[in-house]
């Protein structure tokens, strides 16, 4: 295992956020109450809500990164911001040795994210992609399960995800303009593919795709995809236009050679074939979240959260660049991301 | 021990499961077997309960004014904010476009709305405490002529705040409601020893907590017996919540876990059919209350 650089002597961290969105300020509330993070910085585009946030809550704000690098080097940053800004934002704080969680999607591009994976493990920094998922506990049994071998191998994996998100045309937010990140597929969809991902390594080959426009003028809205593994095929389907649902909703289904497992965020369900053979139904049965759940240091949107940024810290702490969810998990993310647009066949409803 | 009647299952809120909550919302899309289920609980006995500041909890407050002969006795506990609401504005707006949208929403914008919409977003940024004030009014305007007795704080904002060591919002909330529209304040929180420990800290004066309490652990952080030592000490007032850890915990063991604290004033609960909502009752009808100082 490798050593990353040394934290403050103390063992306390000092720490920033940059983008103060939905999940910049989760992850702000999270942290904040970190035992091992002794000072927080924030750096927000919008001067007015960063004053709001230091006169408010004392948490010293800087309008720019550079700005805050000028003034103080922290030990480790959390990238929040809008997904093409990523890369290069990402890129200054590694190569100045900070440690770094970047939200998903890693960057735009398979290329600038391959840089950084280089560029983090040059530096030995610990670098993380914020595929929150990887720690959801059911989804986390589901992989023991699977890579343990019980089950055989996958004949078939499929991943679907449908959320309200947009559901009427919008104007001017980057999640509309797709060279800023927006659209389904570099958006929502990214959770889909990692999950596959994080179950059964990324697909060898995209046989086909589908991108297609519901509500949005200039992006997608629904991603349709059929992969090819060694011996197996995947598939994923994701709407985020999908007015059906009250939140965004995730049903991985497994079919394995000696078994099925259908999960979501709550439970698994699990089907082992027996000697019995067909339609047995005491071979079904379900593992749920109150079966497996452990409680957190701070519960603020989800076990998963504040489990992946304590994970990260640890991993920080204890000089651990090896990480579930390392930058490697991300650049996969987005070679797929490129085979998928390299494929993908554009319908455009609207 | 009192029962204060929640509404998560009206709105497809599940944690066991996501078929079950598809299930329930598919149940409840409209208004009649919503009010079918409150007549159960009403019936019951059952004078107590909680809405989030859900936009169909809108028609539900309308019914209850239309035969107020009916619901007689009813308390309310609203609880807001109805976080989806505003996620999906969030997601696309911002957190301050959200804000915006909610209060440009709330038809009966006072004078101090207009005035700030004017101004524009700076002045909505430089004072979020006036925001939530505005954001409070605009809520409880749902349950005008009603009798609300306390509003909460969802755990989804008083965590967030909790963890941003927001003091003044937090204490502000409690004052507000006090003050402005003459009712207790509780927080929901995930968090409760956390919680405890911090409005202690900052002096916010006794509001209500209502936070998980089963033998299963679930969703106590924590842990169990962090939360167990805060209510023995018994120096806050409680309302135990997720008391059937969404069907991990027996009911029997259910009742007899939360009466084994002296300390818990009300136990919130959801359920969708009169059956179950019965039991419920029975279960706890003599399981002792705490009486708050």
């Amino acid at each position: 295992m490798r050593e990353a650089s040394n934290p403050s002597s103390q063992g306390l961290l000092k720490g920033a956020i940059i983008g103060l969105g939905r999940m910049g300020l989760t992850h702000l509330s999270i942290l904040n109450s970190h035992p091992s993070v002794s000072k927080l910085s924030v750096v927000e585009s919008s001067v007015c809500f960063g004053k709001a946030i230091e006169k408010n809550l004392g948490i010293v704000y800087y309008p720019t990164l550079e700005e805050l690098f000028r003034s103080d080097i922290p030990d480790f940053l959390v990238v929040a911001t809008p997904s093409s800004s990523h890369a290069a934002i990402a890129k200054s704080a590694i190569e100045k040795g900070i440690h770094t969680f970047i939200e998903k999607p890693l960057t735009l591009s398979a290329h600038e994210s391959a840089t950084l994976v280089q560029l983090a493990a040059s530096r030995q920094v610990v670098a993380q992609v914020g595929y929150v998922n990887r720690f959801n506990e059911i989804f986390q049994a589901v992989q023991l399960l699977l890579q343990s071998g019980e089950l055989g191998a996958p004949t078939h994996v499929h991943c679907e995800i449908r959320s309200p998100m947009v559901t009427k045309t919008t104007g001017n937010s980057w999640r509309s303009q797709q060279r800023e990140g927006g659209g389904c597929l570099s958006d929502i969809a990214t959770h889909g593919i990692d999950l596959l991902n994080f179950m059964v390594g990324p697909p060898k080959s995209v046989i086909g795709a589908s991108l297609q426009s519901l509500v949005s003028a200039s992006v997608d809205d629904r991603v349709d995809v059929l992969f090819g593994y060694e011996g197996f095929t995947g598939s994923l389907h994701v709407n985020w236009s999908d007015p059906s649902c009250r939140k965004p909703s995730y049903r991985l289904s497994i079919e394995a050679q000696k078994g099925r497992i259908i999960a979501d965020h709550h439970s698994y369900k699990l089907f082992k074939s027996t000697p019995a053979g067909r339609g047995d139904s005491a071979a079904w049965s379900t593992v749920y979240i109150t079966d497996i759940a452990q409680p957190v240091r701070m519960y603020v949107r989800g076990n998963e959260f504040t489990r992946q940024l304590d994970y990260f810290i640890d991993n920080i702490l204890s000089g651990t660049t090896e990480n579930v969810s390392g930058l490697e998990s991300g650049m996969e993310v987005d070679q797929v991301i490129e085979h998928i647009r390299a494929a993908g066949h554009e319908v455009r409803t609207v | 021990m009192k029962l204060i009647f929640g509404d998560n299952q009206f709105f497809g809120i599940n944690h066991m499961s996501e078929e079950k909550a598809q299930s329930l919302s598919e149940r409840f899309s409209t208004l009649e077997p919503i009010i079918a289920v409150i007549d159960h609980a009403y019936d019951a006995g059952i004078r107590d309960f909680m809405f989030t500041t859900h936009d169909r909890v809108t028609e539900i407050c309308d019914h209850f004014r239309k035969y107020h002969q009916r619901y007689q006795g009813i308390k309310l506990y609203p609880a807001m904010p109805y976080a989806h609401k505003y996620a999906n504005l969030v997601a696309d707006k911002g957190i301050m476009g959200a804000v915006l949208d909610v209060l440009r929403g709330d038809g009966s914008a006072t004078g101090a709305i207009r005035g700030m919409l004017r101004a524009g977003m700076g002045a909505v940024q430089r004072d979020p405490i006036t925001v939530m004030r505005l954001l409070v009014d605009a809520e409880l305007r749902t349950f005008r002529g009603l009798d609300v007795q306390a509003i909460f704080m969802q755990n989804i904002v008083t965590d967030l705040l909790l963890g941003l060591r927001a003091e003044h919002a937090l204490g502000e909330f409690v004052t507000y409601a006090r003050q402005r529209h003459g009712v207790n304040a509780g927080f929901i929180t995930m968090n409760l020893p956390a919680m405890a420990a911090y409005i202690d800290a900052c002096g916010i004066d006794r509001p209500l907590l209502c936070a998980s309490f089963n033998k299963a652990g679930y969703l106590m952080n924590p842990s169990r017996e962090s939360y167990e030592a805060v209510v023995r000490k018994g120096q806050h007032r409680f309302v135990a919540m997720s008391v059937f850890a969404s069907g991990a915990v027996p009911s029997s063991q259910a009742a007899e876990y939360i009466g084994d604290f002296e300390n818990i004033e009300a136990v919130l609960f959801g359920a969708s059919s009169k059956q179950h909502i019965e039991e419920t009752v029975s279960l706890f009808q003599d399981v002792r209350a705490a009486v708050p100082a």
